[in-house]
C-alpha cells in the first residue's frame, strides 16, 4: 500500500476499485460517448454506428479506471483522464489520440478552457494543471517540445471532484471534498499558474459531488451544485453568492433507506445537468431508482423541486447530459476489478424526454426512435447486456465514491484507543 | 479532559504537553463553520459583542427596539437548530446605529434570509489580524495592548496547546480587567479551513512564526507558505495587508521569501517601511519559539510582504 497516495485519508486504502460509468455528449450532438472503467465507448450518431479507432480499441488506450471524460465546447476535441495517471486528448473527426500526458497522480476531473485552447484536469491530492491544445491538432506547427503541464492552482490536499471552465472563460470552478466551490479567475497566461480567486461558494455542508455549469447569455453567470448533504444549491458565479438551495433528501421519501445510529448518513447527489435552455436541473440521487428534476429560474435566481421520476428497479443513473434537443442521456453502470486483475465492466444507458408545461412529464425514448436505434445501445452497453448485475455494481459505485469523499467518522472509543498507542503517550507516567 | 489551571489561574506548561507536530492533512474532529457568515465571534470577544446578551429596556444604546432574534450555535452540520423570535421588531429607520447581520438559515422550503440586528456601533466588529500556527499565544499577547481595539485571533491545529492559550486568555482577562479582551483563540486547521472563517479582504495582518519546516521534500506540500496557499491568504486579506514570516531555518526562510516573490499578489515591503513597523520587532522575540532561538544565538530569516494587485506587466 504506498502511503503516500493515502496519506489524509488516515491510511484507507483507496482499494474499492469500483467506478461509475461516465457519459458525455458532443456539444452538437455528433457523438455520444460512455466510459466504463477503462473501456471507451463512443458512437457516432450522425452516422448511427459505432465507433471503432484503432485507438480506441489498442492495449494502450486507458490501463485503468477511466474518472472523467469532456468534450470540448466546440466539440473538435474530447478528453479522458483516470486512474492510470494518463491524460488523452483525442481528435474527434478521427477518434486518433493526439496526445497522452502522464500526470503524476490519479485524475479525479478535467474541462477545457472555453476558447478550447487549454485543458484543465485535476487530481487527488487537490492539484489543477494546464496543457496547451494549442498545436494537438497540427504538430508540426508548433514548437518540437509541446510542454509540460503547468501547475495552475491547487485546493489543500483535498480531492477534487469537480472542474468547470465558466463558459464566458472568465473563472474556473473547482469543488472538493471539504464542502467547497472555489471560483478562480481564469489567467491571461495560464503558463504563469492562476493566482487570483473571486471567492468560494460556501454552503454545503458535505463533500461538493457534481458541478454544472449554467449556459445563459447573460454577463452574470450561474452554477449549481450537488452534494454529499443531499442539496441541490444555485449560486451566483462573480460573487459566490448562494442564491437558492433544495434539500432533495426532505423532499422525497426513500424507501430503503438505511440510517446508522452513529451517524446519519444522508444520500448524496451523485450526478447534475442543467438543460441547454438553462430551465431544468436533473441529479441523480443515491440509492434513488431514478432522476428528479428541478425547476430553475434564472430571472427570479431561484430553484425549485418539481419532481422525482422513478424508472426501472435498481436504475441508479451514474451519469446524465441534456442535449441541445431537450433529451436527457443518463446511463447506470459501473465496472469493477477483480483480484486477478479481470475488469468486468456493465452499463445501461437511457434516455428520457422531458416536457415542462403545466406539468413535468418523463418520457422513455423507445430505442427505436434513438440515433441508431439498437446499434447505438449495443455499441454503448457493450456485449455482456445483464442488466442486473450492471445496476448492483452502479449501486455499489456510487457508495463506494461517496465513502471516499466522506469524512471518516470514529467513535471515541477508538480515538482514545489510537492515542493510547501513541508513542508519546508511552512514554507519560501518572499524568 | 481535565485542564491544567484551576480556574482563572495561569496554565502551567507541563500540563498541556503535546507533540510537535500535528498532521495537517488528517480529517478534522473539530466544528468549522459553513462559512464565515455563519461564525459567531461573540463567543471570543464577549467584550465587542454587547448585544448578544438580550439588552434590558433602558440599556446604554441609542435606540429602542423591543426585539431580537437570538441565534442559537451552528451544530456541526451547519444548520441552525433554533431561532427564537420575541416580539415584533422595530422600523430600521429608528434603528440608525444598529448593523446588520445576513445569516442564511437552511429551512424546509429552502433558504430564507434570518436577519440578526445588533447594537454595537455603525460596523460590526471583525477580525483583522490573524496569528497562523500561534502556539502558545506569546505573539498574541505582546499586541493585544499595542492595538487594542483591533480583534486578533490565534489558530493552531494541536488540541492541547490551543486548550491552553485559551485558559491563558481567561486568566489574563481574569488578572487585567478590560484588557486581553481582543484576543482569541480558534482550534482549526487553518491550511484547509481558512476561507470558512475569514471573508474576502477582511484581515490586516498576518503571521506565520517559525512554521514547521517539513524539511523531506516529499512534505514540502505540507508548508504552510506555498504558492498555492498564498492565493489564499491573498483572497482573505485586504489590499495593503501585511503577511509576515520568521523562521530560524535558512532554507525554509529562502523558500517562504521566493514563494512570495514569485506570487503577483504580494510585494515586498521596503526595508525602511519594515524598520519603522513596531510589529516587525515582536517577530524575533514574542513567541516562545523565537525566545528558544534567540537562547540558542541562532538566526532568524524575515520576509514581511504587502498584499497588492496584481499588476498588468507580468501574468
Amino acid at each position: 500500500m504506498n502511503m503516500e497516495d493515502d496519506e489524509g485519508h488516515d491510511g484507507f486504502a483507496a482499494e474499492k476499485t469500483v467506478t461509475p460509468a461516465l457519459l458525455a455528449l458532443h456539444p452538437f450532438s455528433k457523438f455520444v460517448v460512455v466510459s466504463v472503467g477503462s473501456q471507451l465507448r463512443v458512437f457516432n450518431l450522425l452516422e448511427k454506428c459505432a465507433v471503432d479507432s484503432e485507438d480506441i480499441n489498442s492495449q494502450s488506450c486507458h490501463v485503468d479506471a477511466i474518472k472523467t471524460i469532456t468534450f470540448s465546447k466546440d466539440g473538435g476535441l474530447f478528453a479522458s483522464a483516470g486512474d492510470d495517471k494518463h491524460v488523452k486528448l483525442w481528435d474527434t473527426d478521427t477518434w486518433r489520440c493526439l496526445r497522452t500526458v502522464v500526470a503524476t497522480k490519479k485524475i479525479s476531473a478535467s474541462s477545457f478552457s472555453s476558447d478550447g485552447k487549454w485543458l484543465l484536469y485535476a487530481d487527488k491530492f487537490g492539484v489543477v494543471y494546464a496543457i496547451s491544445t494549442e498545436y494537438v491538432k497540427d504538430p508540426l506547427a508548433g514548437p518540437a517540445d509541446p510542454g509540460q503541464p503547468v501547475s495552475l492552482l491547487a485546493h489543500c490536499c483535498s480531492i477534487i471532484t469537480s472542474l468547470k471552465c465558466s463558459a464566458d472563460g472568465r473563472y474556473i470552478i473547482t469543488a472538493d471534498r471539504d464542502f467547497k466551490i472555489r471560483i478562480s479567475i481564469f489567467p491571461k497566461n495560464p503558463l504563469m499558474g492562476a493566482h487570483e480567486i473571486e471567492g468560494f461558494c460556501l454552503g454545503h455542508t458535505s463533500f461538493v459531488s457534481c458541478v454544472a455549469v449554467v449556459n445563459n447569455n447573460l454577463t452574470s453567470q450561474f452554477l449549481v451544485s450537488g452534494g454529499g448533504d443531499g442539496t441541490v444549491r444555485l449560486w451566483e458565479v462573480e460573487t459566490a453568492t448562494l442564491l437558492d438551495t433544495v434539500d432533495v433528501y426532505e423532499k422525497i421519501t426513500i424507501a430503503n433507506s438505511d440510517v446508522d445510529n452513529t451517524a446519519v448518513q444522508l444520500p448524496a447527489i451523485t450526478c447534475i445537468a442543467v438543460s441547454n435552455n438553462a430551465s431544468l436541473v436533473a441529479v441523480g440521487l443515491e440509492s434513488l431508482d431514478g432522476v428528479i428534476i428541478l425547476g430553475l429560474d434564472i430571472k427570479s435566481k431561484r430553484l425549485r423541486f418539481l419532481q422525482k421520476f422513478l424508472l426501472e428497479d435498481h436504475y441508479c443513473p451514474t451519469s446524465i447530459q441534456f442535449d441541445r434537443n431537450g433529451w436527457l442521456w443518463l446511463v447506470a453502470g459501473a465496472a469493477q476489478r477483480t483480484e486477478a486483475g479481470e475488469e468486468k465492466a456493465t452499463s445501461w444507458v437511457k434516455v428520457v424526454s422531458i416536457s415542462s408545461g403545466d406539468a413535468i412529464l418523463l418520457e422513455s425514448i423507445d430505442p427505436a426512435s434513438l440515433p441508431g436505434g439498437t446499434l447505438l445501445l449495443e455499441a454503448l452497453d457493450g456485449t455482456d447486456s445483464d442488466v442486473k448485475k450492471a445496476l448492483a455494481l452502479a449501486d455499489a459505485a456510487n457508495m463506494a465514491v461517496k465513502e471516499q469523499l466522506s469524512k471518516k467518522k470514529y467513535t471515541n472509543e477508538h480515538r482514545e484507543l489510537r492515542k493510547r498507542l501513541r508513542n508519546d503517550k508511552k512514554l507519560q507516567k501518572g499524568m | 479532559m481535565a485542564s491544567g489551571s484551576k480556574k482563572g489561574q495561569h496554565p502551567r506548561k507541563r500540563f498541556y504537553r503535546a507533540r510537535a507536530h500535528s498532521n495537517p492533512l488528517s480529517d478534522s474532529q473539530f466544528p468549522v463553520p459553513v462559512s464565515p457568515a455563519h461564525m459567531d465571534w461573540s463567543d471570543h470577544f464577549p467584550a465587542f459583542f454587547k448585544s448578544n446578551i438580550t439588552a434590558a429596556p433602558g440599556h446604554d444604546s441609542e435606540f429602542n427596539f423591543e426585539a431580537k432574534y437570538t441565534v442559537k450555535k451552528e451544530n456541526l452540520n451547519g444548520t441552525c437548530s433554533e431561532w427564537s423570535k420575541a416580539k415584533g421588531v422595530e422600523g430600521d429607520s429608528k434603528c440608525s446605529s444598529a448593523s446588520i447581520i445576513d445569516v442564511s438559515v437552511r429551512k424546509a422550503e429552502g433558504l430564507e434570509i434570518c436577519k440578526k440586528i445588533q447594537a454595537f456601533g455603525d460596523e460590526e466588529p471583525k477580525v483583522h489580524f490573524a496569528d497562523i500556527g500561534c502556539g502558545f499565544g506569546g505573539l498574541l499577547v505582546k499586541l493585544s495592548p499595542m492595538f487594542p481595539n483591533t480583534l486578533m485571533v490565534g489558530m493552531e491545529l494541536r488540541d492541547k496547546v490551543s486548550e491552553y492559550v485559551k485558559d491563558r486568555i481567561i486568566a489574563l482577562r481574569k488578572e487585567n480587567p478590560g484588557q486581553f479582551q481582543n484576543i482569541s483563540i480558534i482550534r482549526t486547521n487553518a491550511m484547509k479551513y481558512l476561507q470558512n472563517y475569514f471573508q474576502k479582504g477582511q484581515l490586516q495582518k498576518m503571521f506565520f512564526l517559525f512554521p514547521d519546516p517539513h524539511f523531506k521534500e516529499r512534505n514540502h506540500r505540507r508548508r504552510i507558505i506555498s504558492i498555492a496557499l498564498l492565493a489564499e491568504y491573498a483572497h482573505v486579506m485586504a489590499l495593503g495587508g501585511i503577511l509576515y514570516t520568521v523562521t530560524d531555518v535558512e532554507e525554509l526562510g529562502e523558500w517562504m521569501k521566493s514563494c512570495l516573490e514569485a506570487h503577483p499578489l504580494f510585494e515586498e515591503v521596503p526595508l525602511k517601511k519594515q524598520e519603522a513597523d513596531p510589529v516587525v520587532g515582536l517577530l524575533k522575540c514574542a513567541t516562545e519559539e523565537g525566545q528558544k532561538v534567540e537562547r540558542n544565538g541562532g538566526k532568524t530569516f524575515y520576509s514581511v510582504y504587502c498584499r497588492v494587485l496584481a499588476s498588468s506587466a507580468g501574468a
